[in-house]
């Protein structure tokens, strides 16, 4: 359970995030231990700060060379919900796919839950048809 | 007494839990606009926004949203659902009309509203079509 976090915090604490990711820094700084990072459809999401990290590292510059665009942001205390473009270019293999060099500029939603200024749960919601489709498949 | 935010998005929820589709259309305000980012579609004309939750109902017609989170900062609401209904009738996809399967599905979503004077005035729909139709067999799933 969050202790003492704010809403002025959680929105801090993934503003902070998402720049991280955008600037390549290191993101386990960000993650509380036990952090868990899932898809819509994972039965078993990720979990532990090295796991995730790679994972969101991954997804933004070894799938893709792809930074998230901050759209909009509500956050309470518990947490935060972002929508974000994940807007980048595919470099490596993405479902199966091979790199394609094209654009992607794909709409999503992430969901955090944030526990004394670390992100302990990140839920992302999207379509993977919307990433395909932009990649020709 | 004006309904809070938090009250109006949960009502919006119950009544589309309802199929109370005229009830919904009555929550919604001038300039309304309809967003699912899973399929692309955005709709500003609210008949045709109707029409596509009556088509979500007629191929799930026991489809329940069952909220797990909500966010409310201003009149922005986020709010995190899961999905859960039986593919009974025929659901229509983009590769064309899929026979009910009889199958359960189950979705995750984020739904987003803005609103204003107590009128739902923005809705986007974050959810995985891909794996709703993955679910009714409508493409294979990777194993």
């Amino acid at each position: 359970m969050s202790t003492g976090a704010t809403a002025p915090v959680s929105a801090q604490t993934v503003q902070a995030y998402l720049t991280a990711i955008a600037d390549r820094q290191d993101l386990e700084p960000f993650l509380a231990p036990g952090v868990t990072f899932g898809l819509p459809a994972d039965e078993h999401p990720l979990r532990g700060t090295a796991s995730v990290a790679r994972a969101v590292r991954h997804h933004y510059e070894e799938e893709f060379d792809a930074r998230p665009e901050l759209v909009r942001l509500v956050a309470d205390e518990r947490g935060a919900v972002a929508e974000v473009l994940f807007v980048g270019t595919h470099i490596g293999k993405y479902a199966g796919m091979a790199p394609t060099g094209r654009p992607v500029r794909v709409p999503l939603a992430m969901a955090f839950d944030v526990d004394d200024g670390l992100i302990a749960a990140i839920r992302v919601y999207y379509s993977p048809e919307a990433v395909l489709a932009q990649l020709g498949d | 007494m004006a309904s809070t935010i938090e009250q109006l998005a949960h009502a919006s929820l119950e009544r589309c839990n309802e199929g109370d589709l005229d009830g919904v259309r009555q929550l919604m305000g001038p300039g309304f606009v309809y967003e699912e980012t899973g399929t692309g579609r955005r709709l500003d004309d609210i008949d045709e926004v109707i029409g596509v939750f009556r088509a979500w109902r007629t191929a799930l017609p026991d489809v329940r949203g069952t909220l797990e989170r909500m966010v409310v900062d201003g009149s922005t609401v986020a709010m995190e659902l899961v999905w859960r209904g039986t593919h009974t009738g025929t659901l229509v996809t983009p590769n064309g009309d899929l026979p009910a399967t009889g199958r359960p599905v189950q979705v995750r979503a984020t739904m987003w509203q803005e609103w204003r004077d107590g009128l739902l005035v923005a809705e986007r729909h974050h959810l995985d079509v891909l794996s709703l139709l993955g679910q009714v067999g409508a493409i294979p799933v990777p194993a």
